[in-house]
């Protein structure tokens, strides 16, 4: 007598077996001891992984308890970087540091010649700079959204300056 | 709303809507990494991720399909790639994990036996290789039919029943090896007191 595959018993204890399939099988288990057994034991089997896999109690209740909505859509709303977005906005970065520190350097002109001072006047400002870019970024959760303004003030301030020098290196060729 | 109007939503820019699907299946998708890797810390990791990856991937969701089995092939594939990246097999269970089984019908003695042969099936499951662990778990731990694992994982059903198979036979023998399976079923102890399915 020819026996039934393990794979077509299994697929019959699962139920996923259409109706003619499973009505042979059933005809063949009523006369074949060996095909009763082997499905008896993947029945048990079945039934022991089903047990021995879910979740215990310590567990259930962590799964309960994780809410991941919070950190998903701090995530989901942080923008994806990409290139066509990277490198518009290292530019800025670089001209609009640039900018932002030509325009402290010019408030604080009148002490920029003592010494320590200088040094403060030139560093300082680039630290609060980026201080202020990193709290607006962990506090908003949007990078860009947040330091483009003062990155394309800065790139205007830059360029306003590269005028003005030019200005001046004009004015002295024609003196 | 259904999942797909959720999805809709999603594309058209409302982010909001994507809180309602964290929401509804986080319990699973954190249990299901839980199980696929073995430790609350990357589970929540991994599951944290593959939210982040769906909603970024949206767009390439096809919304006259399920949703779930979209969501859990990203899970999937996220919690094989932690396996791999982290270069280690999931851990077992801890020791207070075993102890908190709650049956409270069933005496001492075998309580310590159902810890026990539970710690060593799970530990078997996640030896498994990745293709077998995971039907395995959809299969009895997420109770999906074999039509819904074809579905997640893009396998014929005919390759579904094969893997189901081949992994019981896997883990047959890694617990034979272990002196766990004696006679065809899995832990001689635990099977002739489990009702079944």
């Amino acid at each position: 007598m020819a026996h039934i595959q393990p794979e077509a018993l299994q697929q019959y204890l699962a139920g996923e077996i259409s109706l003619p399939d499973a009505e042979q099988i059933d005809e063949h288990l009523a006369c074949c001891t060996r095909c009763t057994d082997l499905l008896a034991n993947l029945a048990a089997e079945d039934a022991t992984l089903t047990q021995m896999l879910q979740l215990d109690a310590d567990e259930m209740s962590w799964v309960i308890g994780t809410d991941l909505t919070h950190s998903v859509m701090q995530s989901v709303r942080r923008p994806a970087w990409n290139a066509q977005v990277l490198i518009p906005t290292l530019f800025l970065v670089a001209t609009g540091s640039w900018g932002l520190q030509v325009c402290v350097n010019l408030l604080q002109q009148p002490f920029a010649d003592k010494g320590l001072m200088k040094m403060a006047a030139d560093v300082l400002p680039l630290a609060f700079g980026l201080l202020w870019q990193v709290l607006l970024y962990l506090a908003d959760g949007g990078l860009l959204t947040t330091i483009w303004p003062a990155f394309a003030a800065g790139a205007i301030v830059c360029l306003w300056r590269w005028k003005r020098m030019e200005g001046v290196h004009h004015a002295s060729r024609m003196g | 709303m259904t999942d797909q109007d959720a999805v809709q939503r999603c594309l058209a820019g409302d982010k909001d809507a994507f809180a309602e699907i964290v929401r509804q299946y986080q319990a699973q998708i954190l249990a299901y990494c839980l199980r696929m890797l073995g430790n609350r810390e990357d589970a929540a990791d991994a599951a944290q991720q593959a939210f982040v990856q769906a909603y970024r991937h949206l767009n390439r969701y096809d919304p006259h399909q399920p949703f779930r089995p979209w969501l859990y092939r990203i899970a999937t594939n996220l919690c094989i790639d932690f396996r791999r990246r982290s270069g280690r097999q999931a851990s077992p269970m801890a020791d207070e994990d075993l102890e908190r089984i709650s049956e409270p019908t069933a005496s001492p003695a075998h309580l310590a036996d159902l810890a026990a042969d539970r710690e060593e099936i799970r530990e078997a499951v996640a030896r498994l290789p990745d293709h077998f662990r995971t039907v395995i778990l959809l299969h009895y731990f997420e109770d999906l039919s074999y039509q819904e694992i074809a579905h997640q994982t893009k396998l014929p059903m005919g390759t579904i029943s094969t893997h189901l198979y081949r992994a019981k036979q896997h883990l047959k023998r890694t617990l034979t090896e272990r002196g766990m399976a004696g006679d065809g079923t899995y832990p001689a102890r635990s099977a002739s007191a489990v009702p079944g399915r």
